[in-house]
Formats: C-alpha cells, sequence, structure tokens
C-alpha cells in the first residue's frame, strides 16, 4: 500500500504561539498609562515645543490670526490617535482570540476546514476596517471599543451563518474560497498582526513629518540668521549672499521688476523677511502632509 | 489669536537662564517692553543705548518702567544712552535719568548725550544707511530695533560678538556727542 502523500498546507495550528503572543500585545493597549507614557508620546510633545519655540522666536513676524500650539496639537495624541490605537488594538484582539478560539477545532472535519472561507471574508473585513481607522482616525467612530466590539460580534454571527450565507449568496454568486489554504493562514495570521504594524506606521509617518517640519524651521532660521547679520551691518547691502538668501533676494527682485519698490533697501528686505516669514508659518500650518498626523 | 503675553515672557525667560545664542524676533509694543524688562533685570553691569529720544511711550509700559526703576535704584550699575533727538527732555524717563545722574553726584554711571551728525553717519554707514536703534546689556546681551516705528527687533542673550561690534560703535558715536542736560545739549 503506497504512503498518503503528506498534506502540505499551512494550518493556524502552526502560528497559535505567534498569535497568542500577538493577542497579549494588543492587550497592552487598553491600558491607557502606558499609552500616555509611550516613547512617541514625546513626539506630539516635539512638535507641540517646535510650533511654541517657532511662534515665539519670530514674535512680530507671524501673522495675528495664529492658532495655538494646543489647537496646532490636539488633534494629535490623546485626544485622537490613543483612542484609536485603543480602538485598532480591540479589534486585534478579539480577532485574534477568536482565531486562538478556531484553531481548537481547526482539526475538526466538520467544524474546521471547511470554516476556512468564512476566515477569507473575515481577514478582509478586518483588514479593511483597521486601515480605516488609521487613515481616518480623528471620527469618533474609530475611537474606543464600540465600534470594534459591534464588528467583532457581527463577524461571529457571520462565521455562524457562513453556510447558510454562502448557500444564500451561491444564488446569485459562487462565493467559493479565492485564496487556497495556505495562503488563507498567511492572511489570517496577517490580519491579526496588521494592527500593531500599522500603528507604527503611523507613529512613523508621525516622525517623517516632525522632521520635514524641523528641516523647515533650520532652513528659516537660517534665514533669519542672513537678516540679522544684514540689520546689524555685519552684511553689507552689495554683499547680500545671493545664493543662500534666494527666496528673499527673489521677491525683491519681482517687486523691484514691478516697480512695487525703487531700491532693494533695508526697508524692501525687512518687508521681505517677513513675507517670507509669514508664508513659512502659513506653510508650517497648512502643508498636506501636515494632514497625516 | 498673538502669542499670549504670558507665555512669551516664560519662553524668554527659558532663552535667558539657559545663556541661549538663539536669535530672536521681537515685535509689537507689549513684547518689547517685556523683553526690554527681562534684559534689564539680567543686566550685571552697563547698559549701553542709542534710541530715538528715549521716548514715554515704550519706556512707561509698566513692565519696562518698573525693571528701569529697580535697574536705577542699583547703584554702581552703568546706564550710558545716546538720544537721537533732544524732543523728549522734559518726559518723564530722560527726567528719571537726570534726577538719577544728581543722586550719583555725576558720578559717570549715568550719562545721556545727543548725537552729533557725524555720529548719526557712523550708525548709517554700520546698519545699510538704517538709523537702526539698539541696546547693549553688559557683554552678551543685544536688542538691535529695525524698524522703530512698530518695535521691530532682532535680539539674542548670548551672542559676544554682534554685542563687541554694538559696543564698539556706542562708544565710537558716544565720544563725539554732546552731554545732554534737562536744559538740552551741551556743546562741547
Amino acid at each position: 500500500m503506497e504512503p498518503l502523500p503528506a498534506d502540505t498546507n499551512l494550518y493556524l495550528q502552526g502560528f497559535a504561539p505567534l498569535i497568542q503572543l500577538w493577542a497579549g500585545i494588543c492587550l497592552l493597549f487598553f491600558y491607557e498609562p502606558l499609552l500616555n507614557g509611550f516613547p512617541f508620546k514625546s513626539l506630539s510633545d516635539e512638535v507641540k515645543s517646535l510650533y511654541e519655540g517657532f511662534l515665539n522666536q519670530f514674535n512680530g513676524l507671524i501673522p495675528k490670526d495664529t492658532i495655538s500650539p494646543e489647537e496646532y496639537v490636539k488633534d494629535h495624541w490623546s485626544n485622537h490617535f490613543v483612542p484609536t490605537v485603543k480602538c485598532v488594538a480591540s479589534m486585534c484582539f478579539f480577532y485574534s482570540v477568536f482565531i486562538l478560539a478556531f484553531i481548537g477545532i481547526e482539526g475538526n472535519p466538520k467544524y474546521g476546514g471547511g470554516y476556512y472561507p468564512a476566515l477569507q471574508v473575515m481577514d478582509t473585513i478586518v483588514c479593511i476596517y483597521i486601515v480605516a481607522a488609521i487613515v481616518f482616525y480623528r471620527y469618533k467612530i474609530f475611537h474606543g471599543f464600540s465600534s470594534s466590539t459591534i464588528l467583532f460580534i457581527i463577524l461571529l454571527i457571520y462565521f455562524h451563518s457562513h453556510f447558510k450565507i454562502n448557500d444564500f449568496c451561491c444564488n446569485y454568486y459562487v462565493l467559493g474560497p479565492i485564496l487556497d489554504l495556505s495562503q488563507i493562514t498567511i492572511y489570517t495570521v496577517f490580519t491579526c498582526i496588521s494592527g500593531v504594524i500599522l500603528v507604527c506606521v503611523r507613529l512613523l509617518i508621525i516622525w517623517i513629518v516632525l522632521q520635514g517640519q524641523k528641516r523647515s524651521v533650520n532652513k528659516i532660521y537660517r534665514d533669519f540668521q542672513i537678516f540679522a547679520n544684514y540689520n546689524l551691518g555685519k552684511i553689507k547691502r552689495d554683499a547680500l549672499p545671493e545664493n543662500k538668501y534666494s527666496r528673499i533676494m527673489k521677491r525683491c527682485n519681482e517687486k523691484f521688476k514691478r516697480g512695487e519698490i525703487i531700491v532693494i533697501d533695508a526697508n524692501a528686505f525687512q518687508d521681505a523677511m517677513k513675507e517670507e516669514i509669514a508664508k513659512e508659518y502659513r506653510d508650517f500650518t497648512n502643508r498636506w502632509w501636515i494632514k497625516l498626523y | 489669536m498673538c502669542t499670549p503675553l504670558e507665555e512669551y515672557r516664560t519662553y524668554l525667560n527659558k532663552l535667558v537662564e539657559a545663556k541661549s545664542p538663539l536669535l530672536f524676533s521681537n515685535g509689537g509694543k507689549d513684547y518689547a517692553s517685556i523683553l526690554m524688562s527681562i534684559l534689564l533685570k539680567h543686566t550685571k553691569k552697563s547698559i549701553h543705548m542709542f534710541c530715538e529720544g528715549f521716548k514715554p511711550d515704550l519706556i512707561k509700559s509698566p513692565e519696562y518702567w518698573n525693571a528701569l526703576k529697580k535697574y536705577l535704584n542699583q547703584k554702581g550699575k552703568e546706564l550710558h544712552v545716546i538720544v537721537n533727538s533732544e524732543d523728549y527732555v522734559t518726559e518723564e524717563p530722560l527726567k528719571a535719568l537726570f534726577e538719577e545722574q544728581k543722586k550719583r553726584e555725576f558720578d559717570g554711571t549715568i550719562q545721556v548725550r545727543l548725537i552729533s551728525e557725524k555720529g548719526r553717519n557712523m550708525i548709517k554707514d554700520q546698519f545699510n544707511d538704517a538709523l537702526n536703534n539698539f541696546a547693549v546689556f553688559d557683554d552678551d546681551m543685544y536688542r538691535l530695533e529695525y524698524d522703530p516705528q512698530n518695535y521691530m527687533a532682532v535680539g539674542s542673550f548670548n551672542q559676544p560678538n554682534d554685542v563687541c561690534l554694538l559696543q564698539t560703535l556706542f562708544k565710537n558715536v558716544f565720544e563725539i556727542s554732546n552731554p545732554l542736560t534737562s536744559n538740552g545739549a551741551i556743546a562741547s
């Protein structure tokens, strides 16, 4: 008698310890003091202090209708991001626990294998929900545990009624498995850990935005130093470093060409500097990538 | 909204206590008053100032005025002022300086002078044709007003090189300026 060919499919059972670990990690995110003490929280504080410093350092050169530092950063951590992290973490936790329970019945031919196509649908719904939560984190629906709990209950109902729904749908479409068993297993494991990964990606984006803002402030400070040196007379008018100070000089030259100024003197230079810093302020608060906070 | 005054004061206090070399902008009367009061408070030995006329509109703002009075009460601390105009000799700020001169028996620690034409040109030469007001505090702090009408200035709490430049200019102009009394300038 020939031996039966080995089953080469990947099953969730093999990933149980990993899923357990991720469930534990997600559970940690429920604890708000931990989130508030999270090293990344300092990013939000850093953005706030960068903005405050900018407002104060360029006092008098910034438009009067500025927004307060509290207003500027209020969306970025405690008010929105922490509740969103809790929402995402709770979804991943519920789902991981469910998968761990599913692993218990996985080997049973009656209850296990047949439900794999259901996992494929559930994975997709959970992934869409997590991505939506990360992208639209300002919306209250993605804050806290409510929406994740409701969605999880709906998913359980779907799982329970999978065959009925499938039979019903088969009258209209063929809802067969798009992925094979191994692919569904990998997809499910990814879904369990996707929340934490996407939260980290989000934090990385915040960090990149912060670096962009810092560079921007450093640049305007370098221009401001030249402006101060000009006012101190350390740089004479005809020796202005045009290459280093191109934006200001360009502004002056354009005004000169339009006949708005007769000569590029100290006043023209000051006005251009003021306009440049006002523009920098507007950019500082309106750049498209600031919306990624 | 503008930066709240209290927040701005806190910011400047942090810079001065850390002896930060950061350059900053300073604009508007209330903000200028806060900066000047902080500079006066942290001055250990001398102030050298060139201004339009020691005009009361900024100096008499409560914060600045109180800090100046405290500074003048500390005997031995120097205040040398060059004014561009003698129009304000009868106003309170200058009168307070003249009284202090008397109290100190004209020991030279408080001196007020009226700028000469040559001195004015020296300042313009230095500042790219602008008659910028400036004040130097000890050997490291300064405020340079490039738009006196709007009290727009740059400043720092720790820039010895810039201060040295301004000190040298001040001394050169001071030497060729005429002493000013409550009765007007004394021709040399």
